[in-house]
């Protein structure tokens, strides 16, 4: 089975409930036609409302396209705007070299170049904290979408901005 | 205090924030969030929930979550913030736990 649907966001934060409500009611259907979990579900919901979160706060556009990719054994959500790049690309000048994307108490998350075009995001974790609950961040979008996602990537193609994410399908 | 929306998200972050931030100043006391009615967060409304309880410790004071339903204690533990908040089922369990 295979399904391709793209959404328009006007990146109006009063409608991220409305866009989130209409992308999940589509998917909502075909995941469980697919005998997936309701986790898959929960973990969609949370990369979907941040992706939306973050058109609405760095894409400085009128609209974002959000497409969802449901195959057989991947579901893809795509964030795609035309607005200003994010700067990890350009930063990270080597494939394979990796920065610290930010940083708190708990968690370290990193970028590491794919290409010469892409990113991809990973986390990990400290395990042996202490917690200052000053060192906390409290950005937490990208560590979100981050840790729901299997794999979680950032494209720049001039002028084009495309944030994917897969979740894996069980089996 | 009630959290009385069902999808807590950017749209209402920043007002949540200053209204807790006002209620530690003005009452020097701990917050207790009963979020029954919510089934939604987005990472800005944990960061509101973050920057209050920051906030709170900087005055010697607590945010207490109470009746989180299942997808955001979910959230809560994804990105392991489960460990920052004490969490109570109820304002019962809270009382016997803290008072």
């Amino acid at each position: 089975m295979t399904a391709t649907k793209v959404f328009t966001f006007d990146n109006q934060p009063e409608n991220i409930t409305q866009c989130s409500r209409t992308i999940l009611g589509y998917l909502e259907p075909l995941l469980t036609q697919n005998g997936q979990a309701r986790a898959l579900l929960l973990r969609a919901k949370f990369i979907i409302g941040e992706l939306l979160n973050n058109a609405v706060k760095h894409s400085g556009t009128n609209e974002t396209q959000i497409e969802i990719d449901l195959s057989d054994k991947v579901l893809v959500i795509k964030k795609i705007d035309t607005g200003a790049p994010f700067n990890l690309v350009s930063k990270i000048e080597k494939q394979d070299a990796q920065l610290i994307v930010s940083s708190d108490v708990m968690h370290l998350l990193y970028a590491i170049k794919k290409d010469e075009n892409t990113v991809s995001f990973f986390c990990k974790e400290n395990l042996t904290f202490e917690l200052d609950v000053n060192k906390l961040a409290e950005h937490l979008g990208l560590l979100i979408i981050t840790k729901a996602a299997d794999e979680f990537t950032y494209h720049y193609q001039k002028p084009t901005n495309v944030f994917t994410v897969r979740l894996n399908l069980s089996r | 205090m009630e959290v009385n929306l069902t999808e807590a998200n950017l749209s209402h972050s920043e007002r949540f924030k200053s209204e807790l931030i006002s209620l530690l100043n003005e009452k020097q006391r701990s917050i207790w969030i009963n979020m029954q009615q919510v089934t939604y967060v987005d990472s800005s409304f944990l960061g509101a929930l973050v920057a209050a309880l920051k906030h709170a410790i900087s005055i010697q004071r607590d945010v207490v979550l109470i009746s989180l339903q299942k997808d955001i204690d979910d959230m809560l533990k994804l990105i392991r913030l489960d460990k920052v908040f004490k969490i109570y089922n109820t304002e019962q369990e809270a009382k016997q736990a803290i008072v």
